[in-house]
Parts: C-alpha cells; sequence; structure tokens
C-alpha cells in the first residue's frame, strides 16, 4: 500500500517527522518498506498484513496513526453535507441480488450528464503515488476513492447495459465475458457476476466487462459500491487468474457498513470534476451484518502477556481504535467491534490490540517457569547427525541439494521400472521441467555435483548428502519418505605433494569410509553379498550389497560406476560410490558398544602367508580360520595381498597375522606353536594351498 | 686405595670428555664399570685393605660410579642428538606440510546445529516430521483455511489437490500437540519448499521452528526466550526488538528484529538502511490451533516461533547469495 503523507494528514494532523512516522507505524505493525520523497511530499510504502484490509486505505492507516498518537480522526469527506447532492432515489433503477449469501449488500448511484476528460493534476499525483494509473475522470475517481476509503467501486456506462436493471447472480454454465484487459474470460457457475438482461457484464469485484466500459462518449454512468463475501471474491479470482486492487480488497474483507459513504463521495467528486447534473442512489441490503461484541478479561491479559494492565487503560487504548466498551460483567469487559476489522473475532484477537497499544517493547523479557517435557522422542541424537560426524571425520564433505530434480537424472540411473525408486512425486506446479519431481535417489544430484566441480578443476571429491528420498505409493497417499546418506569419492587419495605420489582412489577406498560408518553404528554383524542387481548403475564384478546380519536387511550398496553413466553426467575418471539406507542403520545400530576388559598379559603374533587360488575370496579365508578357532586365537587379520612373479598366474599370496593371547598368563612360543601349526596345516588342506617360503 | 679410586675417576672423566661418538660411550662404560672394567676390578680388592677404612673407601668408590654413571649418560645424550641432527640437515621446515583431506560439514548444517544446542539447553526437544504433508497438517490445522489470503503469504508446491510440499516446519508442531500432552518444548528443524527463486529465496530451505506449552506461558516468556537465543546466536550486546505483524497460528504475532549485524545499527545495504533485519517471526500460539489439537485454552497457553536457518547463515557469514548454498561447489563449502 503506498500513500502520501500530504493525504494521510488530511485526515490526522501529526506533527512527528516523515523517518518517526514510519518507525511508529512499523512498530505499531505496519511495516514501513520504503519512504520515498515525491515533491515536497513523501510516499510510504507501507506492507499491510492480510489479517488487515481496513488499512488498505488512506482512511485507515490514519485510524492507526491517530490511534498511535492518541489524535482526533477527521475525515475531509463532510458525508451529511454531500446529502443534498446525493439523494436516495432512483426509482427506476433495479437491483435483484439472487445471490445474497455471497452479496449481502449491493448499492448503486445513476449520474446524469457527465463529461469524460483527463482528470485534474492533483487526482492524478495521488492516484500515481499509489501505484494506480490515471485513465479518465471517473474511472480515475473510483480509484481514487478505492485508496481513499477502501471500498472499491465500479462505473458503468449505463447507455450501454440494457435496462437501467442489474442481477447480481452466479454465472451460467458456458457464459462468457470479455473484460476491460480485452480477454475473452470463460465463466463458471461457482462465478458470481453483475449482469444485465442480457447476460454478464462485470465479474463481481473482480473486474469489469469491455462493453460497458465507461469511454470517450459515456453520457450517463451507473456506479456501483458492493459488498461481497471475500472467500467468494477469492475463488472466483483464483480461477481466472487474476489479481486486481478491487479483488485484492474483497478478499481480504471491506467494509460492509462503508459502501454509501464511499458511494457518495464518488459521486461528489464526479459531479464535482465531471460535471454530472444528478445523482440518485438505490441500496439493496438484504443481509445487514449485526454489531459484534468481544468479550476481554484483564486478568486473561495478564495471563497471556506476562504484564498486568488495568482494565480503565485497556479501555482507552482499545477507545482508540474505536473499540467502545459496551459493558462489563464478571471480570469481563465486552466491546463493540467496528464493521471494518473483520479480524476480531475472538478475545486473543482483542489481546493482541491491547498488546500492540501497550508496545511490545513495554513488555518486559521474561524466562518462563515450566514443568519439563519429557513424553517427546528426540532426546538422543538423531540418526542422521551421527552419521554426519562419522563422515566428516572420514575427510569428506557434506553437500545438500534440493528435494526435487528432473525425472531424466532419475532414470539415468537404469532402474528397473518395478524398483520403488521408479515411482517418483511428481510435483503440480514444479518452478520447472529440471524440479519437478522428488528424489527418490541421493545419487543423481551427487554425481552433478562432482561433474560441476570437476569442470572447476576440482579433480579430487570426496561428498557426502544425508537426506530424505520419497518414494510414491499412489495417488492421494503421502509418500515413504526414507533417509539416506550417500557419498562419493574420486581423484586422488591424497592431494598432491612434493611429500608423496599421488595415487587414485579406488573402490576399497569407499568401501573403508562405509565400513568406518557401520563400525561408527556399532554395527559388527553384517555381510557382504556381491553383484547389485537392483543398482545397475555400478559396474558389475565391482559392487556389492551390504546386508545387516541381525535383521535389518539389505543397508545399501557400494562399488564403482560404469563408465556409461559417469559419461551421462559427464564425470572425467573413475568415481566410487555408496547408498546406504540410514533408518536401517539406525535399526541396525547397537545403541552402545560393549565394554571389553583391557588385555593384561602380551600377545603372541603369528605371520603366514598362503598361496591360494585367485578365485578364493578373503573373506572364505577369514572365515575359515576363525570358524576353526585354535586355541588362544583373538584376533586374524590380512596385512598383505601379492600377485604376480614369483608367484603362479592364478594364484596369490595372501598374507595373514594371527594373533593369540590368554586371558590370565603370559604365553610362550612353545604354547602357540601346537595351535598355530595345525590351523596353518587344515587351511593349506582346505584350500588347496601352499606356504609362500 | 683412595688414591687408586681417584686417579680412575680422572681418567674416566677425561675419556668421557673426549669421547665423539655412541659406539665409544659404551666401550668407556664396560672399560670401567663392566663386569672387568677398571672399578669394578679395584672393588674386588676392597677385602685387602684395613677394615676401619673400607667405610670410607666404599663410599668414595659408589660416589665415582654415580658420577661416572651421570657423565655417561650426560654425554651420550649430548651425542644422540648431535646425530639424528646430523641426520636431518638441511631440512627445510617451510616447506608444507603433510595433510588428510578434512572434511566440513554444510554451513546450513553447523548453524542448525548451534540453534538447536542453544534451544536444547533451554529443554527443548528436536522433534522431526514427513517433508511432504497432507494440506490438514501444513495448513488446515494451523487456521489457515483454504479459500483465505494468508494462503498467498506461502507459494505452495502441491502434489495434488490435498498434499503437498510443507511451507513450514509447523506440521511437525500439530503433529506432536496431537500425540503429547503439555508441557511441551520442541524445536522442528527440517527442509521446507515454497515456489520461489531469486538473490533472497531459493525454492527449498531450512526452518527451525520452537513451540512451547505449558500452564503459565507468557508473551513476557516469548520475549525471553528468544532474546536469549538471538543474543547467544548473535553477541551478548545484540539489540533485540519485537513489533506486531500477523500469522494465522498466532495471536498476538510479532516479527523479531536484530539490529542490523553489518553495520551496527547505522544503516547500511544489507539492512535497507533500517539498521535492522528481520530474523524471526513468532507468537502466542492461536487458540484456533489449541481447539484443532483438543487443548483446553483456558488451562494452557504457548508460543511458538520460527526462522530461516539460510538467513542466519547469511548473516553470521556474510554470504550475500542464497543460491550458493545449494550450488554444492567445493570453494564455497572448504571455507567453513
Amino acid at each position: 500500500m503506498r500513500i502520501l503523507t500530504s493525504w494521510l494528514r488530511e485526515f490526522v494532523s501529526f506533527d512527528t517527522s516523515v523517518e518517526q512516522l514510519a518507525e511508529d507505524l512499523t512498530l505499531g505493525g505496519f511495516e514501513i518498506e520504503a519512504v520515498e520523497p515525491c515533491g515536497k511530499d513523501f510516499v510510504l510504502d507501507i506492507s499491510i498484513t492480510p489479517n488487515r484490509p481496513d488499512c488498505l486505505s488512506v482512511l485507515g492507516i490514519a485510524r492507526e496513526v491517530a490511534a498511535i498518537y492518541g489524535l482526533p480522526l477527521t475525515d475531509p469527506f463532510d458525508e451529511s453535507g454531500a446529502s443534498g447532492f446525493v439523494r436516495q432515489g432512483a426509482a427506476g433503477l433495479g437491483i435483484a441480488i439472487e445471490a445474497p449469501e455471497s452479496c449481502p449488500r449491493y448499492t448503486a448511484a445513476i449520474l446524469d450528464g457527465v463529461n469524460i476528460g483527463p482528470s485534474p493534476d492533483w487526482l492524478k499525483v495521488r492516484l500515481e503515488a499509489g501505484g494506480i494509473r490515471p485513465i479518465n475522470n471517473v474511472v480515475d475517481v473510483t480509484n481514487y476513492v478505492l485508496l481513499e476509503r477502501g471500498q472499491p467501486l465500479h462505473a458503468f456506462d449505463l447507455d450501454r447495459l440494457n435496462g437501467p436493471r442489474v442481477i447480481v447472480r452466479n454465472a451460467r454454465q458456458a457464459e462468457s465475458l470479455v473484460t476491460i484487459d480485452g480477454r475473452q474470460r470463460h465463466l463458471a457457475s461457482e462465478m458470481l457476476v453483475i449482469a444485465d438482461e442480457d447476460g454478464p457484464v462485470a465479474v463481481a469485484g473482480v473486474i469489469g466487462g469491455e462493453d460497458t466500459e465507461v469511454g470517450a462518449h459515456t453520457r450517463r454512468i451507473l456506479l456501483e459500491s458492493a459488498y461481497f463475501i471475500p472467500s467468494q471474491v477469492r475463488r472466483t479470482a483464483k480461477a481466472l487468474k487474476i489479481s486486481t486492487e478491487a479483488s485484492y480488497r474483497f478478499e481480504r474483507g471491506t467494509d460492509p457498513q462503508g459502501v454509501i459513504s464511499a458511494l457518495k463521495r464518488a459521486a461528489v467528486l464526479i459531479l464535482d470534476i465531471a460535471g454530472a447534473r444528478s445523482a440518485e442512489f438505490k441500496d439493496v441490503y438484504p443481509c445487514p451484518a449485526g454489531g459484534r461484541t468481544i468479550g476481554l478479561r484483564p486478568a486473561r491479559v495478564e495471563r497471556l502477556l506476562g504484564v498486568a494492565i488495568g482494565g480503565a487503560h485497556i479501555v482507552a487504548m482499545l477507545k482508540t481504535l474505536g473499540l467502545l466498551l459496551e459493558r462489563e460483567a464478571e471480570g469481563c469487559l465486552y466491546f463493540s467491534i467496528p464493521s471494518y476489522r473483520h479480524d476480531l473475532v475472538e478475545e486473543a484477537d482483542l489481546i493482541e490490540e491491547v498488546a500492540r497499544l501497550y508496545g511490545y517493547g513495554n513488555i518486559a523479557s521474561t524466562i518462563p517457569e515450566a514443568g519439563i517435557a519429557v513424553d517427546i522422542e528426540g532426546y538422543r541424537q538423531p540418526p542422521h547427525d551421527r552419521a554426519r560426524r562419522i563422515l566428516v571425520s572420514q575427510g569428506m564433505s557434506e553437500i545438500i541439494s534440493y528435494s526435487f530434480l528432473s525425472d531424466k537424472e532419475i532414470s539415468r540411473l537404469g532402474l528397473n521400472v518395478s524398483d520403488p525408486r521408479s515411482s517418483m512425486v511428481r510435483l503440480k506446479n514444479p518452478l520447472s521441467e529440471d524440479l519437478a519431481v522428488m528424489r527418490t535417489s541421493l545419487l543423481p544430484q551427487l554425481f552433478g555435483a562432482v561433474a560441476r566441480n570437476q569442470s572447476q578443476r576440482n579433480m579430487d571429491q570426496r561428498l557426502f548428502e544425508i537426506g530424505a528420498v520419497f518414494l510414491g505409493k499412489g495417488a492421494g497417499l503421502l509418500p515413504d519418505e526414507e533417509c539416506r546418506v550417500a557419498a562419493v569419492l574420486s581423484g586422488a587419495r591424497n592431494q598432491a605433494s612434493w611429500a608423496w605420489s599421488v595415487e587414485p582412489v579406488d573402490v576399497f577406498d569407499i568401501k573403508g569410509v562405509m565400513e568406518e560408518l557401520l563400525k561408527g553404528f556399532f554395527i559388527n554383524r553384517w555381510t557382504l553379498e556381491p553383484g547389485t542387481p537392483g543398482d545397475p548403475f555400478y559396474l558389475s564384478g565391482a559392487s556389492a550389497r551390504i546386508v545387516d546380519a541381525g535383521g535389518a536387511g539389505e543397508l545399501g550398496t557400494f562399488g564403482e560406476v560404469a563408465p556409461d553413466i559417469l559419461a551421462e553426467w559427464g564425470i572425467e575418471g573413475r568415481l566410487f560410490a555408496f547408498d546406504l539406507s540410514v533408518d536401517r542403520l539406525d535399526k541396525a545400530a547397537s545403541s552402545r558398544p560393549q565394554f571389553m576388559p583391557l588385555p593384561r598379559f602380551p600377545a603372541v603374533e603369528r605371520d603366514v602367508a598362503l598361496i591360494i587360488s585367485d578365485s578364493i575370496p578373503a573373506r572364505d579365508v577369514l572365515d575359515f580360520v576363525r570358524g576353526c578357532g585354535p586355541e588362544f586365537l583373538e584376533d586374524v587379520e590380512i596385512f598383505d595381498v601379492y600377485a604376480g612373479s614369483p608367484i603362479p598366474k592364478g594364484s596369490k599370496s595372501l598374507g595373514l597375522r594371527l594373533r593369540y593371547r590368554a586371558a590370565e598368563r603370559t604365553l610362550s612360543e612353545e604354547e602357540v606353536s601346537g595351535p598355530h601349526d595345525g590351523l596353518v596345516g587344515l587351511a593349506l588342506k582346505r584350500f588347496d594351498a601352499s606356504l609362500r617360503g | 686405595m683412595i688414591d687408586r679410586l681417584k686417579e680412575i675417576r680422572e681418567r674416566a672423566l677425561s675419556a668421557i670428555e673426549a669421547v665423539s661418538t655412541s659406539e665409544d660411550i659404551d666401550k668407556i662404560r664396560t672399560d670401567f664399570l663392566g663386569r672387568k672394567g677398571a672399578l669394578t676390578m679395584l672393588l674386588r680388592g676392597l677385602g685387602a685393605i684395613p677394615p676401619d677404612e673400607r667405610p670410607k673407601a666404599g663410599q668414595l668408590a659408589n660416589a665415582i660410579k654415580g658420577e661416572i654413571e651421570e657423565a655417561l649418560s650426560g654425554k651420550s645424550g649430548i651425542l644422540s642428538r648431535g646425530e639424528a641432527a646430523s641426520k636431518i640437515a638441511g631440512l627445510d621446515l617451510t616447506l608444507p606440510g603433510r595433510r588428510r583431506p578434512v572434511g566440513s560439514l554444510h554451513p546450513v548444517t553447523q548453524v542448525m546445529a548451534e540453534i538447536a544446542s542453544i534451544f536444547r539447553r533451554m529443554g527443548f526437544a528436536v522433534a522431526i516430521g514427513p517433508e511432504i504433508e497432507s494440506d490438514f497438517y501444513n495448513f488446515e490445522a494451523l487456521n489457515i483455511p483454504s479459500d483465505h489470503p494468508a494462503r498467498d503469504m506461502q507459494d505452495t508446491f502441491y502434489v495434488d489437490e490435498k498434499i503437498l510440499l510443507r511451507t513450514h516446519t509447523s506440521p511437525i508442531q500439530v503433529r506432536t500437540m496431537q500425540r503429547c500432552r503439555p508441557p511441551l518444548r520442541i524445536i522442528a528443524p527440517g527442509k521446507v519448499y515454497r515456489c520461489d527463486s531469486d538473490v533472497t529465496h531459493t525454492p527449498m530451505f531450512h526452518q527451525v521452528e520452537g513451540l512451547m506449552v505449558d500452564r503459565h506461558v507468557t508473551f513476557a516468556d516469548l520475549k525471553g526466550i528468544l532474546t536469549y537465543f538471538i543474543q547467544d546466536i548473535f553477541g551478548s550486546d545484540t539489540q533485540v526488538r519485537f513489533r506486531p505483524s500477523f500469522f494465522p497460528f498466532t495471536e498476538p504475532s510479532a516479527e523479531v528484529d536484530i539490529q542490523c549485524v553489518m553495520c551496527r545499527g547505522a544503516g547500511c545495504r544489507v539492512c535497507s538502511r533500517t539498521g535492522w533485519l528481520e530474523v524471526l517471526g513468532a507468537g502466542m500460539v492461536h487458540p484456533q490451533v489449541f481447539r484443532n489439537v483438543g487443548y483446553d485454552t483456558e488451562e494452557f497457553s504457548g508460543f511458538a516461533f520460527g526462522l530461516g536457518v539460510e538467513r542466519i547463515a547469511m548473516l553470521k557469514y556474510g554470504i550475500d547469495d542464497i543460491r550458493l548454498f545449494y550450488e554444492n561447489d567445493l570453494r564455497f563449502l572448504n571455507q567453513f
């Protein structure tokens, strides 16, 4: 809402500076977006919240200014003085309200003998400052009154209406209307129109028709001032995708008691500047709005605001806003509510008015006395925070991507149509096709981030993202939301340095990060299942599924991303990724690690290198050794893998380090030899192996 | 005997003085203190001297042994340092150190964690909820009926007529109130969505909302909690002001401004020359919201608030374009 301060001063004679006024209005709930000089004057650009349509006018803002400064409000328009020129009458004018539930009041005046021409400069200046383009004197007057009093008006060329009779009714099926913006509007039965005998001439409260528009040759006008139900106007404007100064005010709520004074104001101005000879009006008000009262308990004010404000003080403050005390009973004050204050419905609304006038800044800050809330989830660390902490410790950088992307990006993953990730949730009104579906996987955007960073010549990347994916469950149902974590590695393991040679990352780097993640969740019992038929974007032979042995199911997959997939995103080099379900990690997690007493006696370590067939996975050997469980064996790990000369082709050397320990004494070398040699013998036999010597 | 002891002492100390390698130190130790060393051999002859001289000679021998040992270890320390130093001669300490890849959390995550930790300290629990929501939880239950102009305040992404991307994390407040009775103190962090995109808006951003409900919660308490929060995150000298505003789910409603962190209130481009920056929306929970979840409005009162995480992060770090948060450029991410 943009208004000139000089216009405001016609209603309330404040003497503060414009800067002070701006500050006081802002602290009163009317945020000043800008103060713009306009000649010697200023334009205030005021942000009006949707609950205060009564302030979408000079009059409305003036009421607030008067209340803030305790000044009288003086309306420059003398309504009783105008009665001599604008009389109730218009006997020949017919007004039929067929939809009183949508239009409780319709008032119209007939003005005869107007001369259409440009408006005087003072009027044009005020319109332009308010952001409205001047058109001609009659139309400008309707807009002037709209800005001044917040009541939208519409002027019809009466000679182009079929008869001096208007009907307020719902549109009929297949009716249409060319509106003043020259567009053909197809109307629907839930829309309200103003019609004559021939059909619609205006969309009620929204926009007028081109046919009956006031133009250069107009001599007689029908001036409309009405009250329409807000939700009706809003539905119509939304359906037609138009927002006008009129619809903006009607859909927020205008003053049903203000229609006559606005009509008279406009009629007097038109008589004055467009030379009309006479004006007569008719008021049809089938459903008069009753006066409302709302009770307010000063005790409740104190309880909600935390400050005691006396009843007399409350009455005095609310009086400045036109809220008058009607009666008082049992500690409750009853106030009559002005017809323009649609926002005041119940006690809490009045308490806000009290707080606003008292000044938010005058209410002291306190720290609440309150019980402790215990019955809520979330006191423990959320699983995604835990995953973040672990991944950062692994040198990974977190990214955050939009939750929406193009379905093409998901389809590049080549997922099976029956995969839940192929059931994407599509937005009805996306910003663009590139942001049209909710993601079902975190990987496409990680791949995109890799490609974008490579284009900045950032080749060594260790990225991860944690967030929800959305798996559609069909029309009308909320999708499943699953929290997942995905990570990618590309480029070198360590940044280039004088101190070491640069080595590229491989699949064991991503696996290592993943293993640390599993360890950080205290998930010790998981198995690796080779192959990822569900995730066909990995290179086959270099990917696997991770399955929780404790019953949480498949935790996710990892592997090397296939080169053709990388080409789709324009990624250079090799890329390694994992994609796990945080929800399942959380399910599989032990809530806490189990303490193991520290060993009190030293261990004996024995190394052995087995030459075995290439085709035997390391895990089989480890499982076998652990399964044999020789006496005193504490742990076994792989310290070396070697293939090549002098190891025969088709074989590899697997170096195992076995650690033996007794809980209650120091083992001698001899004690270990028996079980160790026995174990080695069994392993040689089981794997058809030989010792590397 | 005593003269011979003194002579051994002199010989040993001058040998130690002259020595220049660790190996020679070992040799001296053997020569004098070893099983066949000079001092050991001499002490074997202790029985041959008169009994009344024995204690004195024994004491002297032990003192000399200690003195030689001390000289040996002192010299050995000096020599080992010298040898180690010669091995690293010419070391260029101005070369860059060996550095492992260091990870980083996204700045939004960091700021969100900081916000959460401040409220946790005040007894607020973290609650989460779905990002795709029903119209009921996002709007209706929060006193935003359809056909209400307040819906224009938030441009909504729709999946269908009744399903949408949440425009705020307030649905979590409703879900929590449906599940739990007061007293309640929660914060609801998470992603929210609005169809908007420019230098100050992204179609997805993060919010932290809070809710406190109990028997005697007041607007003064709201001011107290939020002032504490703001001064914790922006500094204890940050000026805060509360001014009336409108949200359909609170009454009274407030916008909370802080003194501009860039110009300290003098007026600059960031604060549009007002000296103030809007950082929070807040208010007392609207009685209609309580009625919608079955709370007795006479028994309970409460406040709610909400803030944009990116906005706080931008002010904290001086970031001037919100879109940078979602471009995932490592040159940006590595700064935090």
